[in-house]
């Protein structure tokens, strides 16, 4: 009889016969010619800078955690007759699907209950920052090509009939590097879509210390591809993260110089008046994601230095309002990436001493309640009862919740979830 | 920015070998474990500006490699690669202690396991990392590292008594 009790000096001593000595011959030539195609992130923009791997190895079990509350939660809540899992299928709401970057590289959907992982658009290409149009029927999204100095901007006929049949349109061409929130923004139209890109103009000083969006200018794109991007709005003014009003006659922006100030701009649809909304400042992270409010008369952001707050500023020139910072505990951590539901709640990621990422919401002028830890990133549905967020401490998931913070469904195999997901729009 | 990316490309030259071997004793796949690889490099070289100390540079391209072996085990619908690979897998010198059949049953034993419980054995067994350094590659507490390998040793023991009783309950046959 054989005993295994020695299992761990057997273990090492199969582990050291059976590693390979060498990598396979071309392994290195391949990987340094995929890492000289791919664009290094800021350092700012990475969770490495302001998670350590020690914080991120102590959270690792707190996903676990809140599995069995949540799942608690969900069966009382179930008993009580007061939610249902999916409420937005069986409802008839316009709740679609889900569309995110897969670990391959290619777009894939789930349905809004997370089930149903299939391939949407497929590529050799890694398709990222994927953007449903406001009718739902293409999306766009960056395909990071091998071999090409820039990126194109494609639009896709999603109707989910074809997987792999329907082939894009390059509405944009050759664009410089992605600056600011990275997703494209599609005019309520859904005729143009507008992004902030890198140019070969710099303005004054090192860009190395004006930050990721130095040279960067808004662009405009016709979806159907007739005609190329334009660059649009004032020429000499850095800009990041461009945004459409509700009613499609402004385009807002964060503006100035990431080692300085930045601000809020908005220009007309056309690039013209060109003007500064706010005189609040931020540096860094300020602007990097803006959002309207559904009725078009304010604009929520990050702003601030040195911690970064949550405000909204109306656009009719009125007082911007801190809606995130409650109490001094709430003023000293970081909040950032507000989204607006379309009942004009607001969701965003606030940090807490730097050990804990919690998605946050805040209905009216209620006070902000802390819906979940460890996401970021968050997307509302199109009917404002879910968000579907990045997993702060995995690569790879994306998880959908209510409005309570319990979680629905978890979305494995996800690619690049840094800017989470895009839900499609149904009925319009 | 070319200076960085020649340096970049020094350490991957210093660290493709090793790196590799650990992917492919993770996901037990040649081709799969160059894939992981190759993400490894490239999440690497997207996020080195965010890294605070680089001190921790191995650990945390370590960290990545699993991640994507992770990712790359999870993957369902791998592309067939048009380019051919060629294949070159020096293998040690065989113990001779160890006998081929323990070699296949512990081979089987190790097949079984989720990704996630190779990756801990190959940091722990293989690369001899201590507990605190495995944790920190695997991003989870130590508490939870340790459990886990308990657990794993007890799940590749039961595999392999229940392969010994095999021939036994089969009438004893070779």
């Amino acid at each position: 009889m054989t005993s295994y009790d020695d299992l761990d000096r057997r273990l090492t001593a199969w582990l050291d016969e059976e590693v390979a000595m060498h990598a396979p011959i071309g392994l290195l030539e391949s990987a340094t010619g995929r890492v000289a195609r791919t664009r290094p992130l800021p350092g700012w923009a990475t969770t490495e800078r302001w998670i350590s791997m020690e914080t991120r190895a102590l959270l690792g079990t707190v996903p676990r955690v809140l599995i069995v509350p949540a799942t608690i939660g969900l069966l009382a809540a179930l008993t009580a007759g007061t939610i249902v899992i999916g409420s937005a299928v069986t409802t008839g709401s316009s709740n679609g699907l889900i569309v995110y970057q897969h670990a391959s590289g290619d777009l894939w959907t789930v349905e809004p209950d997370g089930s149903d992982p299939r391939p949407l658009v497929e590529s050799d290409a890694t398709l990222s920052a994927p953007a449903w149009s406001p009718d739902g029927r293409s999306v766009a999204c960056w395909p990071t090509a091998t071999g090409r100095r820039g990126s194109d901007l494609i639009v896709s006929d999603a109707d989910g009939s074809d997987a792999n049949g329907s082939d894009p349109i390059v509405v944009a061409s050759d664009v410089g590097e992605i600056t600011g929130w990275g997703l494209p923004d599609w005019s309520p139209d859904g005729t143009r879509l507008a992004f902030t890109a890198a140019t070969s103009v710099t303005t004054e000083g090192d860009c190395s210390l004006k930050g990721s969006f130095c040279g960067s200018r808004v662009f405009v794109a016709a979806s159907d591809g007739q005609t190329d991007a334009v660059q649009t709005g004032d020429p000499d003014l850095d800009a990041r993260t461009a945004a459409w009003s509700p009613d499609g006659s402004t385009i807002a922006f964060g503006a100035g110089d990431a080692a300085g100030y930045i601000r809020l701009y908005a220009m007309d649809a056309d690039g013209s008046n060109v003007r500064q909304v706010s005189d609040l400042q931020g540096v860094q992270w300020a602007l990097l994601r803006i959002d309207w409010s559904p009725d078009g008369t304010s604009i929520v952001g990050t702003s601030g230095h040195p911690e970064w707050d949550i405000w909204i500023f109306p656009t009719d020139g009125g007082r911007e309002s801190n809606v995130s910072a409650m109490d001094v505990e709430t003023l000293l951590v970081d909040q950032l990436f507000p989204t607006y539901a379309p009942d004009g709640a607001i969701a965003w990621w606030r940090g807490g001493d730097g050990l804990c990422g919690c998605l946050t919401i805040r209905e009216g002028a209620a006070e902000p309640v802390e819906l979940t830890e460890g996401t970021w990133a968050p997307t509302w549905s199109p009917d404002g009862q879910f968000i579907v967020a990045q997993r702060q401490d995995s690569d790879g998931e994306l998880i959908i919740i209510d409005r309570s913070g319990a979680v629905q469904a978890t979305i494995d195999g996800v690619g690049d979830a840094s800017f989470g997901a895009s839900w499609q729009h149904l009925g319009r | 920015m070319a200076g960085d990316r020649d340096a970049f490309t020094e350490l991957q030259r210093a660290t493709i070998d090793k790196l590799y071997a650990i992917a492919r004793l993770i996901l037990r796949d040649g081709d799969r474990a160059q894939d992981a690889t190759q993400e490894a490099y490239i999440a690497a070289w997207r996020r080195l500006g965010g890294l605070r100390d680089p001190d921790k540079f191995e650990p945390w391209l370590r960290r990545l490699l699993v991640n994507a072996c992770y990712q790359e085990s999870r993957s369902a619908s791998r592309r067939a690669k048009v380019e051919g690979r060629v294949r070159s897998i020096d293998i040690a010198t065989p113990d001779p202690a160890l006998q081929s059949a323990d070699r296949d049953e512990l081979a089987g034993a190790l097949e079984i396991l989720a990704p996630e419980q190779r990756a801990l054995i190959v940091l722990h067994y293989h690369l001899g990392l201590p507990m605190d350094q495995t944790a920190l590659i695997l991003g989870l507490p130590v508490r939870t590292v340790k459990s886990r390998l308990h657990r794993t040793k007890q799940q590749m023991r039961t595999t392999l008594e229940a392969n010994a009783r095999l021939p036994l309950t089969a009438g004893g046959t070779p």
